[in-house]
C-alpha cells in the first residue's frame, strides 16, 4: 500500500477547506460576520450592472483625428478596465464621439468607475506658505460676499445664517462698523498648521469649489483643493482638511515613467506608510530633474500631491530628491491605490472624457435562458455521474464524490480570483468537468487493464495511477500552458475563458491524481481484498 | 460492464480513407470561408441600439416584461437583439441592441414592430419623442486591437504547445498536433460559414475550449505510442501505433461520449443562446476526437516514415 506523508490528507483538507470558505458566503446571507467578502460575480448577461455613457470632447482635434482618438480612449479605458481585474466589460463607441461602458455587478463597482471616469491628472504644487494663504483667503472672502447674489449656494447658506440669528442680528450685522468675516470664511475653521472644512459643510465646500462663478472671481495664482477622504473618516465624520496651493505645477503625470502599487512594511518609521498601500513614482530623466529642482528650491516648504484635484499628501520637503523617485501616500485603501497605479501607468487618453450618465441595466439574457441553460447543465453532469457509477461502480462513486468537490473549487477559485460567470462560462464549466471526469476514466482504464493482466487490485491500482499520471500530467500541462498564455495576453472574454480553464485543470488534476486516490486506498484497498469494484 | 475490450480496428491500415476524408472536408470548410466569409455578430461588427420608453398612459396596462419585449423584438426579424432595462425598472425604460448600420431605419422598424405587437404601451403618445429615447450605432465590443490581441495570444499558446511536445516527445509529434487543431477548428469554422451561423464572442470561447479538448485528447493517444515504443521494440512501428490506438480507444470513447454528451444536452436543453454555443461544441468534440485517432498519430508515421527518421525519432521518444 502506498504510504502517505502527512502532505496528502493535508493538501485534501486544504483543498476541501478553500472550497467551502469561498463558496460559503453564498449560502450565507449578507452582512453576516463570515471574513470571506467576496462573492462571484455574475456577468452583464446573467445579471447585468453598471452602463456609464461617456462624452468624448474631441472639439480640438482636426476632422480626420477624432474617430482615431475615439478608437484610442475606448482601447485605454479597456486597459484600465482589464489591468483592475474587473472581467469582461463592454466597450463600445457610440454614435459619433460618444462611449458606452457596462461593468458587471453592482456594488463594489465604484473604484472600476472611477477607473472609468477618471482622467487622473497627476500634479506636484507646492503648498502656499502661511501668510499668503492668509491673505488669499481674506481676498476671497471679500470677493465672495460683495457678490452673494451671483454664487447661489453661499447665498442660500447666509439666508439660513440670517433666519437662524433672526431679524434683529441682521440689521444689527448691517449697522456694525468694524469689518467681520463673511460667509466664505465661515466654511473655514484653522487646526495647528491646516485649514479644515467640518464634515457637515463638506457638501457645500465642494459645491462652491465646483461653482462657475466662484471659479471666475477667484484671483489668480492660487488654488483651494480638497484633501481625499477615506471611508473611516468619512463614517467617522471628520472634518477635511483644505490646502491653497499654488496654482503653477512643478511637476506632472507626463513627466512620471512608471507607477507601482506598494504596501509599506509594518514597521515603517513613516504612520502614513506602516502597513499601507502607497504608490512608488519612477520620474523619467527630465521629471527626475524638475524634480530635484523643486525640491532643491524649496527645501523646509510642503508640496502637495495633487490627483484630478484631489490632495493626497502634502509632505514637508526635508531635503532636494535628486535619484527621480516619489511615494504617494495618503492613499487609504488597496484597491484605491491599485487602480490610481494603473492610471498613472497607462498612457493618456487622446481626447478628454466626460462621464454623461450612469445607469443600472439589467441582464442581456432572460431569465429563461439562464434558467434552461442551467437545467441542461444539471442534466449533463447528472448523466454523466450516473454514468461513471454504472460503469465503474464504487470507484465511479469515488470519482462522482470527488467531482462535486471540483465543481465547488471552479467555482471558489473563480470567487477567489474575481473571476466573472457568464452563461457561455457555465456552459465552459460544464465542459471543463466532461474533462475532468477524462481524468478518471484515465486512471480506471488502466487499472483495468493492469487487472486483466492479472494484477492484485492493490498493484494494478498502484500501476495505473502511476502510468496514467503520465498521461494526464502530459495532456494538462500543454492545456495549461496554452490556457497561461491566453491569460496573459488575451482581453476580456479570452482572459475569463482562460481563467475558468485554468482553474479547472488544476482541479481535475488534483482531484484524479491525490483526492480519488486517497480515498480509494483508505476505504476499498485496505487489508488484503481479492476484488475491486471497477 | 466493459465496453470495447481488447478491440483491434485497423486505424493504420486505412489511414488513406481517413486522409483523403478530412482534405475533403478542409477543402470544403476553406472554400466556404473565403466564398461565403462569416456572419459576424454585432460582437465584432457593431450595430444600432434604440432606447424605448414603454410605460403605458392608461394605468390598467401591467408594465411590460422584459421576456415580452425579447420575444416581440426577436419575432420582428432581429433575431440576435439584445435587450436590457436601463436605469430603474419602474422607468419602462429599455436599450435594444440590434445589427445593422442605418440608425433610422432600424429604429423606424423597431417602432412599427412595438407598435402593432405592444400597441398597449404606445397608444395615445408620440412614438418618435416618448416612445424612443435615444438611437445611435454602436461600434463592435470586440474592437480591431483586441482581435489582434486575441490572435497573438492564441498563436503564441500554440507556439508553445508545440514547444512542449517537442520536448517531451519529438518535434514532429508536437508539430503534427498543432495540425491536428488547425484541422478541427478550420472544419468547424468552415461549417459555421456554410451554415450562415453567427460569430459570437462565445462561438470564440467554444472554439478555444475544442483546442484545450483536441489536444488533450491527442496527447493521451500519443503517450500511448510513447510507452508502447518502449515495451513492443521489436514490432514494426505501423503495428504498435495501432495497437496504441485500440489501448486507448475505451477511454476515448467513453471521454469523448460523456464530454458530447453535456454537450448536447446543452444542445437540446439549453435554450436558443447556447443553443450555437453548444453547437460548436458538440462539432469540436467529434472532429477534436476523430483527428486524434485518424489524423495526428496517422501523420506522425507517414511523417518518420517519409523522412526516414524512424529510427531516430523512435530513439529520442524511448529515451524519455
Amino acid at each position: 500500500m502506498k504510504k502517505y506523508s502527512w502532505l496528502t490528507p493535508v493538501s485534501i483538507l486544504i483543498f476541501v477547506l478553500v472550497t467551502l470558505a469561498f463558496l460559503s458566503p453564498l449560502l450565507i446571507p449578507e452582512g453576516g460576520s463570515w471574513p470571506i467578502k467576496q462573492r462571484l460575480n455574475l456577468g452583464l448577461d446573467l445579471k447585468g450592472g453598471t452602463q456609464i455613457v461617456l462624452g468624448v470632447n474631441t472639439d480640438e482635434l482636426p476632422e480626420a483625428d477624432r474617430l482615431d482618438a475615439v478608437k484610442n480612449n475606448i482601447e485605454i479605458i479597456r486597459n484600465r478596465i482589464d489591468q483592475f481585474g474587473v472581467a469582461e466589460p463592454t466597450i463600445q463607441r457610440i454614435g459619433e464621439n460618444k462611449i458606452l461602458v457596462q461593468l458587471p455587478g453592482e456594488d463594489d463597482q465604484m473604484e472600476a468607475e472611477k477607473l472609468v471616469t477618471q482622467s487622473a491628472v497627476l500634479e506636484f504644487r507646492l503648498v502656499a506658505k502661511p501668510d499668503d494663504a492668509e491673505r488669499f483667503l481674506d481676498l476671497l472672502d471679500g470677493i465672495t460676499q460683495a457678490n452673494l447674489g451671483s454664487i447661489p449656494v453661499l447665498a442660500k447658506l447666509d439666508a439660513e445664517d440670517r433666519e437662524l440669528d433672526g431679524p434683529d442680528a441682521a440689521t444689527a450685522d448691517s449697522t456694525e462698523a468694524e469689518p467681520k468675516s463673511g460667509i466664505f470664511k465661515s466654511l473655514i475653521t484653522t487646526s495647528e498648521r491646516d485649514y479644515v472644512v467640518r464634515y457637515d459643510d463638506l457638501e457645500t465646500m465642494r459645491a462652491l469649489l465646483a461653482d462657475s462663478t466662484f471659479i471666475r472671481l477667484k484671483p489668480k495664482g492660487y488654488d483651494l483643493l480638497l484633501e481625499s477622504v477615506d471611508e473611516e473618516k468619512r463614517l467617522a465624520q471628520e472634518p477635511s482638511v483644505i490646502y491653497v496651493l499654488k496654482s503653477a505645477a512643478e511637476v506632472k503625470g507626463t513627466d512620471v515613467d512608471g507607477a507601482s502599487m506598494e504596501i509599506g512594511s509594518t514597521d515603517s518609521s513613516n504612520p502614513q506608510m506602516a502597513g499601507k498601500p502607497y504608490i512608488a513614482l519612477n520620474f523619467t530623466r527630465q521629471g527626475a530633474r524638475r524634480f530635484a529642482n523643486v525640491t532643491g528650491d524649496n527645501t523646509g516648504e510642503r508640496l502637495a500631491i495633487v490627483v484630478d484635484n484631489t490632495v493626497y499628501s502634502a509632505p514637508v520637503i526635508q531635503d532636494r530628491i535628486p535619484d527621480g523617485k516619489a511615494t504617494i501616500t495618503g492613499i487609504f485603501s488597496t484597491e484605491e491605490a491599485r487602480s490610481l497605479a494603473i492610471l498613472l501607468n497607462n498612457k493618456s487618453l487622446s481626447a478628454p472624457i466626460e462621464p454623461q450618465y450612469s445607469q443600472k441595466v439589467s441582464a442581456t439574457l432572460g431569465s429563461d435562458s439562464v434558467k434552461s441553460g442551467l437545467m441542461a447543465g444539471l442534466i449533463g453532469i447528472i448523466a454523466v455521474a450516473i454514468f461513471m457509477l454504472v460503469y465503474y461502480k464504487l470507484c465511479g462513486l469515488v470519482a462522482d464524490f470527488v467531482l462535486i468537490f471540483n465543481v465547488g473549487f471552479i467555482l471558489a477559485m473563480l470567487t477567489a480570483f474575481g473571476g466573472t460567470l457568464t452563461l457561455p462560462g457555465i456552459a465552459g464549466i460544464i465542459l471543463t468537468i466532461g474533462m475532468a471526469v477524462d481524468a478518471n476514466v484515465l486512471i480506471f482504464e488502466r487499472i483495468r487493464e493492469e487487472l486483466d493482466a492479472g494484477k492484485t487490485p492493490r498493484s494494478a491500482t498502484d500501476a495505473g495511477f502511476k502510468r496514467a499520471s503520465v498521461t494526464i500530467w502530459d495532456a494538462n500541462l500543454t492545456t495549461l500552458i496554452a490556457a497561461f498564455v491566453l491569460y496573459q495576453f488575451g482581453t476580456g472574454a479570452i482572459r475569463g475563458f482562460a481563467l475558468t480553464l485554468t482553474i479547472g485543470i488544476v482541479g481535475s488534476i488534483f482531484s484524479a491524481i491525490v483526492f480519488v486516490r486517497f480515498i480509494m486506498d483508505k476505504t476499498m484497498l485496505t487489508g488484503n481484498r481479492k476484488n475491486l469494484s471497477i | 460492464m466493459r465496453l470495447f475490450k481488447n478491440t483491434n480496428v485497423p486505424f493504420v491500415q486505412n489511414r488513406k480513407i481517413f486522409f483523403i476524408l478530412s482534405a475533403i472536408l478542409v477543402i470544403a470548410a476553406i472554400v466556404g470561408i473565403f466564398v461565403r466569409g462569416f456572419n459576424w455578430s454585432t460582437d465584432f461588427k457593431g450595430g444600432v441600439t434604440v432606447i424605448v420608453n414603454m410605460k403605458p398612459e392608461s394605468a390598467n396596462v401591467p408594465a411590460l416584461n422584459i421576456d415580452e419585449l425579447r420575444r416581440v423584438i426577436n419575432e420582428g426579424g432581429f433575431t440576435a437583439a439584445e435587450i436590457q432595462y436601463i436605469g430603474d425598472r419602474e422607468d419602462d425604460t429599455f436599450q435594444i441592441k440590434v445589427a445593422g448600420s442605418d440608425a433610422t431605419a432600424i429604429k423606424d422598424k423597431i417602432l412599427e414592430v412595438i407598435s402593432t405587437q405592444l400597441g398597449a404601451y404606445t397608444e395615445g403618445r408620440n412614438l418618435q419623442k416618448d416612445v424612443i429615447r435615444e438611437f445611435n450605432t454602436v461600434g463592435a465590443k470586440a474592437g480591431l486591437e483586441m482581435r489582434n490581441n486575441a490572435i497573438l495570444a492564441v498563436a503564441l499558446a500554440l507556439l508553445l504547445m508545440i514547444i512542449y511536445i517537442w520536448i517531451r516527445f519529438e518535434f514532429t509529434f508536437g508539430l503534427m498536433a498543432i495540425v491536428a487543431l488547425f484541422h478541427d477548428v478550420i472544419i468547424i469554422v468552415g461549417i459555421f460559414s456554410w451554415t450562415g451561423k453567427e460569430i459570437t464572442m462565445s462561438i470564440v470561447a467554444a472554439l478555444l475550449t475544442i483546442v484545450g479538448y483536441s489536444i488533450n485528447d491527442t496527447i493521451v493517444i500519443f503517450d500511448r505510442i510513447r510507452e508502447d515504443l518502449k515495451i513492443y521494440r521489436k514490432d514494426p512501428v505501423q503495428v504498435i501505433f495501432n495497437r496504441s490506438m485500440n489501448e486507448t480507444l475505451s477511454r476515448t470513447i467513453i471521454t469523448a461520449g460523456t464530454t458530447l454528451f453535456t454537450a448536447l444536452a446543452l444542445y437540446f436543453f439549453g435554450g436558443p443562446v447556447i443553443h450555437d454555443f453548444a453547437f460548436a461544441m458538440s462539432l469540436g468534440i467529434i472532429f477534436g476526437t476523430y483527428s486524434s485517432i485518424f489524423v495526428a498519430s496517422n501523420l506522425v508515421l507517414d511523417t518518420i516514415k517519409a523522412t526516414h527518421q524512424e529510427k531516430q525519432s523512435i530513439k529520442k521518444l524511448t529515451k524519455k
